[in-house]
Order: C-alpha cells, then structure tokens, then sequence
C-alpha cells in the first residue's frame, strides 16, 4: 500500500540521500573487523589434537570441500588434513585452499581489553594500550601478548566499551527475544537468531534510551524479505510507525509513516540469493530521526520525521516475511546526539570522551604519567589518557597497506590477522603479521576461519590422470566433495581398496570402509526434453566444474529413476532388477519357490533368490505405462483384510493392465498365479513386467543389506544402464572387483561407468529406482469414534460439533408403522434424535438408556425418535422386539439424513430445542451419556416456560 | 462299540511337478482387465482346475511337502519334550489333560501305527497320562471342562486305535482301560451339562452359565465319543446344540457368554459352533449354513487373527473342511504359508498357551491335510 504512495518519493529521497554530508563518530569502520559478534568458547586453551572439532571444513578452489581436522603442518604451505572418512591425512596445497571454517561455540564471552585496535588491511583485535612512541602504538593482548604496532599500519584506536556507553553487544541467543504470536519459528543457531519460516516476528525490549547507535548486520541464504522496526514495544500500531527498514523488491529502504506524512529512503539494492547486509543506525527517539552508514561510513540516509507525539520505545523487532534471515550481529550503544562535522572526514583527530574532536595526532603516550601529546600543525599540547575515547590516523596512501599475504585468521572474540603463516604446532599457529612488528604464535583456541589471500598464482603444470571423478560423501548434501582419481589398490583391514587422490592433495588416502557416498565419472545424461506442453524451459547457464556437477547430480536421480532401464545393453532378452538397484541384462528362464532361474553373460549365477529381486522384465522394451496417482495407490493399497494374506506380485500386461497375486511359478508359456487364493495361469507373452511387492517390509523391522563396517559396498553404474552391486576388494589399471553374494564375482571398467555408488548410498539411490518406488501400502485403520463426554474439563460436553446452534435441517421420513414425519412439525417440543442400527453394539446399549431417560420428560414434551440407518423394517422390529424398546423409529432408508446430520459415527443422539435448534450433539453414547443428556433437556426445561 | 479302524499306510507324495502340468491356454484377445483382480472374468486368466490339476485330485491326494516337513517336526518336538509320565511338563503355558490330549492327537493323525510305529510309546505314555489324571468317582479329569474336553476327544481318538493290551505294565492293578476312561469322562460330562441350566458348559464342572468356547471342548469331545461307540444321549447333544443354536446370530457371528452383546468377531466361536453343528450332523440348520457362510467370506481375515490365533486356526481348519471342502484347501494354503513362517527351529510353534499347547493346535490344524483322525472323518 505504501510502495504505492511512494512511487514518487522513492527517486526524491534516494537522491537527497547521496547528498547528504556525514560524518560522526560512528562512520569511521571501514576497516572494522567482526569485533561485534564477541563469540568466543569459554573454555581453557588446549591444544586441538585432544580435541577434536569434526565440525570444522575446508573449502578448495576447485568448489570441493572436506569436513575433517586441522593438523600440525611445519610450514604454511602444506596443509594437513585429517578427515573421518578417511584413513590418513591428506596434504593440500596452500594455494589450492579457498579457506577452512571451524565450528562455533555454544558459549559466549566478550573480548577483552579496553581497547579495539584497527590496521590497514582489515586487521584487529583487542587489548591495552600501554604506550605510544616513534615506533608504534605498545599493545598487550590476551590473544595475541605483547606487541607493537607498526605507526604506517595504524587506522583506529577507540574505546569500544566506554564505560555504560554500550548497551548490548550480541546477538546471545534467543534468551530476552519473544516470538509474536507465541509461535517457536525462529531458532538459536549459534547464539544467532535464524528462521526459515515465513511471517514470523521477534522482538526484544532493550530498554533503548531516546538516542542510541547501533550497529547490526543480517544475512539471508535465499531471497531476503524481512522487516526491522526500531523504537518499538509489541503493539502493532507502534510498529507500523517506527522507523522501518524493509525488503522492497529487490532494495533495502529505510521508510517511516506517521499520521499524515510519510518518508522513505532507498538504502542498498538486495541480490537475490545468499547475502548480507552490514548497516549503522543512529537514532534519536525524541527528535524523530534516524541516520543510517554503511558499513564502509558510506551515508545511506538521514531521515527526520517526527510524530506528532513522539515517545520513546524500549525494543527492536524484526520480521521475516519470506525466504529467511539470521541476525548476525548487534551493537548497541547509546548515543550522544552529537556528530562530528563533515571537515573532520579525512583528518587524522581524536575523540574525547566528552564528545568533542580534537584534529592532530598522538604521537607520545606514557603510561606511567597517563599523558598523552597530541600534535597538530607542528603544535603539541597534552592530554589525559582517560579524556580519550579514539584516535584516527589517516594512512590512506600508506604503500604498507599493499603486503602480499598468504592468509587472514579470524577467532571468535572478533580478532582479524593477516600475514604469512608459517607453522602450525601444539594448538598455535606463528603468524607474522606486517602491521604487527613481532613474529606471533597466537593460540588457535576460538579460532573461526582461515582463509587463503593468495590464490593460485602458477598454472598447475601436471597433466590430470585420465579417470577424474568427484568424490562425495555422503552422496546427498555431502560433508566431503572432492575432485580426484583412484588410485591403486587393494582393500585391507580398517581401509577399504578404494583410495583417493584429491586434485588438492599431495598425497591420497583410502577411504574408511563404511563410508556412504558415490564417485561421479560423468555427468548424467540431461534430462530428456519436455515436449510441447509446458513453456519453454529457460537454458540454466553452465557454469562448469563442480556446480554444474551438483545441478546435475540432482537432475540425475530423477532421471534414472524416471527411466530406471532406459539406456540397453544390446540384445538384452530380458532384464532382472534386484532391490539393491542392480540392473542385469539377461534371459528370464523360470521362476519356482527358490526365486528366478537366469542365464546371462554378466555373471554365472543361474538362480537369484525372490528376497533379492524387484522386478523382471520378460524381454520387451516398453516401459511400465504411467498411473494417475489415485490408481497407483489403490493399486498399491493392501486392504486391512488381505494383511495376512498379501500379494507378492505384480504383472503389468503389454498392454497397460495390472493384476496383483502370488506368482507360483512360471516357465517358458506360462506364469501361474494365485489370485485371492485360486491360483490362475496366465500366458507368459502377455506379461511384460513383473515386480516384487515384497509385503514383508511394510512390518517395520524389515532388514535390509546394511554395512557391516568391514567391506565397502560399491554398485557401479554402467552407462549401459547395467547396475551391479558387489563388495569392493581391489581396484588396479582402471578396473575396480570384488565379489557379489547374488552374482559372484564381479568386476567392473571404470571406463564404462558413470558412477560409483558407496554403502549406504546404493539402498538410498535404489529407493529412488522406478521400480522401487511400487510399494505396497496398509490401508489406513479406521478410527472409532469413543467419545465419552468430558465432563470435568467440559463445562457442557456435547457442544463440539459444528452442528451445535444451527437449525437442525428439516427432514421427512416413513415411521416404523408406515406414518409419515417431519421434524418441522415437532416445533415447540423439544426433539431426541438417535441415529442408530441394530448391527451396532454400542447403539443397542445406549438406546435403552436414552429412551429411558427421555422418558422422565414424557409429560413435559420431549421426543425421542431413532433414526434407524439403512435396515429393513423387518431386522429392525426383530431387534426392538428382542430388545424390549418402545421408541419411535424412523426409517432413514437411504442414509440420506444421517448425511446431513454429519452422523458418521453412532450412536449419534442429539437435542434439538423447541425453536428447531440443536443443542447438543453426543457421539459414541458411553456411561455419561444419560447423565448428560438429562442435564441438557433439564437446562432448556428450566430456560423455557411449560409446554401447555 | 467299534472294534478297530484300519490304520493307513502313511501316505508319501512325491512334490509334484507343477510347472509340468501347466499348459498354455488359448486366451481371449486383449484379455487384461483394467480393474484389479478381475482379470479372469474376461478370460485371459483361467481358474487352474481348468489346466492345472486332474480333477481326481480333490482330497488329499497330494500332502504338501512343507505340511509333512513342518508335522514332522512338530511331531519330533512333542515326542522328545514329552516326559516319561507322559505329560509335557516343560512346555511352559498350559499343561493338563486337555494338553495331553491335543499333543496325543498329533501322534494318532501322523499316521505312524499307533501301536507299533515310531511314536508308539509316546502314545502310550500320552494315554496312561490321561487315564491316570481321571476321578474314578466322578469322571472329572481335572483343572477345567476344557482340559475335561480335550482329554476326552483325546481318549476318543485313542479308542480303538490303541490296544488296551500293551497300555500297561503287566502287574499294574487299578488302571482304568482307555474305554472305561472314555465312559467315565462322558458320563462328568453329561452330569455337569445336566446341572447346568443352559444345557452346556463353563471352566467348572458345577457352573451355573455357559460359554461357547469351553462347550465346544466339551461337546467335541462327546462327539468324537459317540462316533467311537460309546453311548451318549441323544437329548444331551441336542440340549447342546440348541444352545449353540441360540448364539448364533443371522449373520452367522456367535456369541461367547451370556445373552446380549457378545456379537463380536470371533473366528474361534464361529468355527466352533460351525463344526459342532457339522459332527453334530446337523448340516440342515440355518445356523450351520450361517457359519460356514461367514468363515468362507472372510478368508484372508482370520489367518492372523489377534485372538488366540493357534486355537482359532485349530477349529477354523476343521469347521471349513467339514463345511466346504473347496474353501478349506484354499485356506489351507494360506495356513500353510503362514505357519511355516512362525514355526521355531526346534519344530515348536509359539503360542500363549506354552509350546506344547500351540504346537499341537498348529500340527493339528495341519493334520486336515492327512486326515487321518476319525473326527476328521466328512
């Protein structure tokens, strides 16, 4: 509604944004490092080999990674590796590293140090100051120890906690946030709030002072549409007049509304996709105004738009509309008002805790007399140490800013080095940092990221082998992508035969041998093109190497289980699939007890077990004809009476028919099956597919292959469509064997396969087969209704239904005795509706109940009359003879009532009042039944004057 | 009184070759049938009675390999846990007579020579146990009619099949002869019925209701009793079955206890009462056709039945081969497959009665298939 009222103001306002002049004490952070997050592990520093963080991955050039452990390496070059999939360590090459992440802490502590020192090239970190001179600025850290600062590295020095200037830093979690709606959306992803789901809010009470600074920072993996509030408490109406800044688009905007006027700025445009966004807000509650910096100082928008009756609110809310969003970070400090004028941009100046600006530059600083000299324009005059808030040195044009370096380290409390890495031993890293003048071994404890400055800067010169493939595991959403080849060898015990060479590694490992994955040869083939129907598909650009890999990876499970034999081998006469995925060519001979009898070139085995298999192809090549989804499940559907009795079979005719039963046996002509226990035969031509149903694995401890941790499983894929599963045991040349306990000896020629599948992943990209997928399915059990009134919790069991205070709808029916009835005309009495049959127990239990305490009533015009469902006269006098029942019984011959008073369960007894309106609807009868039935007729006796 | 029933030869079958009497059949063209499971309306399935079997062989002709292999070991479970008394001790669950009498059925329907065969001695033992437990005075054989019931069908089946002359010790004084046993135990059951006013039985002998689980035991066995020879009253059997009668609903579901509301399913009473009124000879009652009705329309739902399923299978397997032969081999393949899943390694099968107990119930639902106990007899 507002984006339509604001059309105009949109290019107005972002235009008077850019030409806003700024400056404060806030803009200077070009350089700043994540010192806001403050995240840090509360635990004592220990070396990383007795502790193992399996959580932590690094990131190749080539867009692999691997989950794993960092090692000691003697040099910055070679870095080791451990990963759990694996058997030993691998060696990659710095400059084929993109960068290694390791795993965040639950816990939380601030960084220590009063200070924030911030260099040239993104450096910080935190600590004392404890002298400045000719040489540089005298630091101690509890990060980093004694150090000193190189003067030409040196942008920032502040006090980045001044006294009760800061309010809070974080984000710490969910604690202190509440969700609107009382919902539980959002969740604490590592002392961030994250959510995923759509039209979820969180807000927090800050108790915010009238003017405040704050910094945040918000990321997004998919499309970003969140909503922020500032100044707010939980009222909607405060809300939607506090300063916004929202998701319009694809542009973040700073807008306000208040009575009759409103203001919006264009902050930044959003890319769709993964992002973030990195902003400083300066707010002043009382006066209406809010100014807001990039991250980099650049303005972005200075806005003042009072309210008529402008308050204070003490909370920041944020709303995600679509999409997700996580908070990142959140500083907030308060604010004194005051800006530094736009002449101060550009000069080197100190702040002093009182507010004001002071141009020059500290060049002395002793900490036993805690005076400072400050010099500016060649004239020196002094300082207390504690009137300072931040000194900024401009050195722009500082060459020292240019230093190669081969890594940028982060940890968690907000320390940024960069430099050349050039050990990693006993849970330290030595780092030499340009800005820094000493060498530094700095503990690894709290460390977040490494990351490579220096690419590749050499052409790798070595020729590539021949078979490259990529390695995943697990095959789906994989902790280890890996570029690489096979190299030779044979299984041993603890290692499985199959051992990898990443193109990143120096050396190669062999794989563990439960490991779940799959080794990719080859792209899948694309998809087959959609025919005319649909709109013409948009070409996804190609964007090489691994991405294009993964795009098609998921591509390729739907393809092969769409056709899950479509690529033949040549002159196949028939095809056997086995429930591992296997897929043999081969010639359909029997089928007895035992299973199918089979010749085939792939194998010697003549006989494969009924256990095994999932379906047979009898030799044509037309493919399972496509069911409409409600004819596929009732097809599937095993019906509550055949559960002990399932079929195990399903034929599928040339020409599209299905028919379920048990095969007994088959031979050349014939295929004998039993039917619901008659057993027919059936001519093997009309058959094209036969496929396993396999009842016993809808009970839930059916078994299936497993790993048993001591051989790995593989199943090639042949670009034949062959499938063959069999338990590795050496891999030399390009040909990878082993044995299969269904088909024997197995071998296989990397050259023809496109995949490989590992353990686990088989049975998972088996389940996706076509044939897989024909499973049979238990009929849902019906749920009976047993509702026996709750009085106690209830006030006035009977009132659920829908039904209770509408018009009960009008009817006619013939009486027991062949009068005719209809309810209208019993206005002005009050009216007991049983719906009942004589095959229903509980039915013939209530009804004695009811039409005796219906009678209690009889003088005071209360009804009772059954509605009885769908029997004959002749069952139903039977049964009230039997039964000794003196009830008007209305003959509801075609169910046509009980329709339409939704009595889908009986006993069904209802009260309809003398107006034509139902009172209470009981379900079920039970022992409460009549109590409360003669509470509810009693209740509308009493509302209502005697019947005459 | 009958004097001797010849025993047959066992018979041994060899698996038939099925495959090889299979033939192709000239079929309808576009024959499938979209709807599942009709295709053999339309033809292009045939019912195999049609191609498959020769039509001689009805009945028994051909004993499934898996029946002889699953009774054999059954068998060789009972007769080796069987203990010296001749009673099963260690079964666990249900001991008493009414057990020995099941697992000594299981013997006599093997068709082994009761007298000279291989399980010989675990007849006799089985029959000295039964005879043993009997009370001279009453004829109550002890723990319940049902034990009561099965001891005597047990004693009945025993009766002219198993000579007297080698029962005992040569010396042993006292001991009843299987068909003074027989007499005794009839006559406790007539008593018991006679004081009972609704003409059948309960656990006790002395109970004043009725249920149609324990009269089944107990009326079987009278039967079984009468068909051996020995006298039981006209009047008792019909009291008997007239009570049945009046449980049996139009539908053909039979009540357990009592009057109103035990019209549940229960496959058990419904098989009971179907073979009672069967061996009763009363096939020409609506309540019998009733029965046999229900149990034929519902085949595939009983086989697992969640309540007591190895004593339901016990009476379904001889209420639908009395009933409708037809139906019954049928259903007899689906008991087959069936119990060849459940059955243990040691040839027991499990069941909440004990071992010995669910063993017998299942060799015994199996044995229809030899058919070799009078009861059995169509």
């Amino acid at each position: 509604m507002i984006a339509m009222n604001f059309s105009n103001a949109i290019a107005a306002r972002a235009a008077r944004a850019s030409r806003i002049a700024f400056a404060s004490l806030m803009i200077c952070l070009s350089s700043a490092g994540p010192w806001l997050s403050g995240q840090e592990p509360d635990r004592p520093a220990a070396p990383s080999a007795e502790r193992p963080q399996p959580a932590s991955r690094l990131f190749l050039t080539d867009g692999g990674w691997i989950a794993g452990n960092l090692l000691d390496s003697d040099n910055g070059q070679r870095i080791h590796w451990q990963s759990p999939r694996f058997v030993g360590p691998f060696q990659f090459q710095r400059e084929r590293i993109s960068s290694i992440q390791f795993p965040s802490p639950e816990n939380v502590i601030r960084p220590r140090g009063e200070f924030c020192f911030e260099m040239a090239g993104g450096d910080s970190f935190f600590g004392r100051l404890i002298g400045i001179d000719r040489q540089g600025l005298h630091v101690e850290s509890d990060r980093i120890g004694k150090a000193t600062i190189v003067p030409e590295f040196l942008q920032r020095v502040f006090r980045w906690n001044l006294g009760n200037e800061l309010l809070y830093l974080g984000p710490d979690g969910l604690a202190g946030w509440s969700e609107s709606m009382g919902t539980s959306h959002w969740r604490d992803d590592g002392c961030q709030p994250f959510t995923n789901q759509p039209n979820t809010a969180i807000f927090r009470d800050f108790a915010l002072p009238a003017r405040v600074a704050m910094e945040l920072e918000l990321s997004w993996t998919t499309k970003p549409d969140f909503v922020l509030a500032f100044g707010v408490n939980g009222d909607e109406p405060v809300i939607k007049r506090a300063f916004r800044m929202e998701v319009w688009e694809s542009e973040l905007v700073l807008q306000r509304e208040v009575e009759r006027a409103a203001d919006l700025v264009i902050l930044q445009s959003l890319e769709s996709g993964p992002g973030r966004v990195r902003i400083q807000v300066l707010l002043d509650q009382e006066a209406g105004r809010m100014v807001v910096y990039a991250a980099s100082g650049e303005p972005l928008a200075d806005m003042l738009l009072p309210a008529k009756k402008q308050q204070v609110y003490p909370g920041i809310r944020l709303k995600n509309n679509r999409g997700d969003v996580r908070l990142e970070r959140l500083r907030i400090s308060r604010w004194s008002g005051a800006a530094a004028t736009a002449s101060d941009i550009n000069h080197a100046r100190v702040l002093l805790t009182d507010g004001t600006v002071r141009t020059g530059e500290i060049t002395e600083y002793d900490a036993a007399t805690g005076q400072c000299t400050l010099v500016h324009d060649g004239q020196s005059s002094v300082l207390s140490f504690d009137q300072l808030a931040e000194i900024i040195r401009v050195n722009n044009a500082s060459p020292a800013r240019r230093v190669p370096r081969d890594f940028r380290v982060t940890w968690l409390d907000g320390t940024r080095l960069s430099g050349q890495l050039d050990r990693i031993q006993d849970g330290r890293i030595d780092l030499r940092c340009p800005a820094i003048q000493e060498p530094m071994l700095i503990a690894r404890d709290g460390m977040r990221s490494m990351v490579v400055l220096s690419g590749l800067e050499t052409a790798d010169e070595t020729p590539l082998p021949q078979f490259v493939a990529t390695l995943q595991i697990p095959a789906t959403d994989p902790d280890t992508l890996l570029r690489g080849y096979l190299e030779e060898s044979s299984a041993m015990p603890g290692a499985s035969c199959l051992q990898w060479r990443p193109l990143a590694s120096s050396v190669a490992s062999r794989l563990v041998p439960e490991v779940s994955g799959q080794i990719v040869y080859r792209e899948p083939p694309p998809p087959p093109p959609k025919q005319p129907r649909g709109r013409p598909q948009p070409l996804a650009p190609n964007r090489g190497g691994i991405d294009s890999l993964l795009d098609a990876l998921t591509e390729a499970s739907k393809y092969l289980a769409r056709s899950a034999a479509a690529p033949k081998a040549a002159d196949a006469k028939g095809y056997l699939h086995l429930n591992s995925g296997d897929t043999l060519p081969c010639e359909i001979l029997e089928i007895d007890e035992e299973g199918v009898h089979i010749r085939t070139e792939v194998t010697d085995t003549r006989l494969v077990p009924h256990q095994r298999i999932k379906a047979a192809e009898l030799g044509s090549t037309t493919s399972i004809p496509k069911l409409n989804k409600a004819k596929r499940e009732r097809l599937l559907t095993l019906p509550r009476m055949q559960k002990s009795s399932p079929p195990t079979h399903l034929l599928c005719s040339a020409n599209g028919d299905f028919l379920r039963g048990r095969i007994v046996a088959m031979n050349d002509r014939t295929i004998r099956l039993e039917v619901r226990l008659e057993e027919k035969d059936v001519p093997r031509g009309f058959v094209n597919q036969i496929i396993w149903l396999h009842p016993e694995s809808l009970s839930e401890n059916s078994d299936s292959p497993g790993d048993t941790g001591l051989v790995t499983r593989v199943q090639a894929l042949r670009n034949d469509g062959v499938r063959v599963t069999f338990n590795a045991e050496q891999f030399q040349g390009q040909v990878l064997s082993g044995t299969s306990d269904v088909l024997g000896p197995c071998r296989v020629d990397i050259a023809l396969t496109d995949r490989i599948l590992l353990g686990n992943a088989i049975e998972q990209a088996a389940a996706e087969l076509a044939y897989q997928r024909w499973r049979l399915q238990n009929a849902v059990e019906p749920r009976f209704v047993q509702e026996e009134g709750k009085a106690g919790s209830d006030t006035s069991p009977g009132t659920d239904s829908p039904l209770v205070g509408q018009p009960a709808p009008d009817f006619k029916l013939d009486q027991l005795d062949g009068k005719p009835f209809q309810l209208a005309e019993q206005r002005g009495k009050i009216v007991v509706l049983d719906f009942w049959a004589t095959w229903c127990g509980p039915c013939m239990q209530a009804m004695p109940e009811v039409e005796r305490t219906v009678a209690e009533f009889a003088d005071r015009g209360v009804e009772l009359f059954a509605v009885n469902l769908e029997e004959t006269e002749n069952q139903i006098q039977q049964t009230i003879e039997r039964h000794k029942l003196k009830v008007n019984v209305l003959l509801d011959r075609d169910g046509v009532v009980a329709q339409r008073y939704a009595a889908t369960a009986i006993p069904q007894t209802l009260v309809i009042d003398q107006q034509g309106k139902v009172v209470r609807l009981f379900v079920g009868g039970g022992p409460k039944l009549s109590e409360q039935l003669r509470q509810a007729i009693q209740a509308l006796l009493d509302q209502s004057p005697a019947v005459p | 009184m009958r004097q001797s029933i010849e025993i047959p030869r066992r018979m041994v079958v060899d698996r038939s070759d099925r495959l090889g009497a299979m033939q192709a059949t000239p079929l309808s063209r576009g024959a499938f049938l979209r709807l599942l499971g009709l295709g053999w309306l339309t033809g292009w399935i045939k019912p195999n009675t049609v191609v498959g079997q020769p039509p001689n062989a009805r009945i028994g002709e051909q004993v499934p390999r898996d029946v002889r292999e699953m009774y054999e070991r059954g068998l060789q479970y009972l007769a080796k846990s069987q203990s010296e008394k001749g009673d099963w001790p260690n079964g666990g669950g249900e001991t008493g007579p009414g057990v020995v009498g099941m697992a000594l059925m299981v013997f006599l329907a093997s068709g082994e020579d009761p007298n000279f065969g291989l399980y010989s001695n675990n007849v006799r033992r089985a029959v000295r146990s039964i005879l043993g437990g009997i009370d001279k005075r009453t004829g109550f054989m002890g723990h319940s009619m049902y034990h009561h019931g099965f001891g005597m069908l047990g004693l009945a089946e025993a009766y002219g099949t198993v000579d007297d002359r080698n029962l005992w010790p040569a010396n042993a004084k006292d001991n009843l002869s299987i068909g003074a046993g027989l007499e005794l135990a009839v006559r406790a059951a007539i008593t018991s019925q006679k004081k009972n006013p609704l003409g059948a039985w309960r656990y006790s002998p002395d109970s004043n209701d009725a249920d149609t689980s324990v009269s089944g035991a107990v009326l079987v066995g009278l039967l079984a009793a009468r068909n051996a020879g020995i006298e039981v009253p006209d009047a008792a059997i019909d009291k008997a079955i007239s009570y049945y009668q009046k449980m049996t609903s139009p539908s053909g579901q039979v009540g357990y206890s009592g009057g109103f509301g035990g019209f549940d399913e229960s496959f058990a009473r419904i098989s009971i009462a179907s073979l009672v009124y069967a061996i009763a000879r009363r096939r020409d009652l609506n309540e019998f056709k009733a029965t046999v009705g229900y149990l034929s329309q519902r085949l595939e739902n009983s086989i697992a039945t969640p309540n007591y399923p190895d004593y339901t299978r016990y009476y379904q397997a001889q209420a639908l081969f009395q009933g409708d032969v037809d139906v019954w081999e049928k259903w007899n393949k689906l008991l087959i497959r069936h119990l060849k899943q459940s059955q243990n390694a040691d040839g027991s099968f499990p069941s909440q009665f004990g071992l010995t107990a669910g063993t017998a119930l299942s060799c015994l639902a199996l044995a229809l298939n030899f058919r070799f106990l009078p009861i059995y007899e169509r």
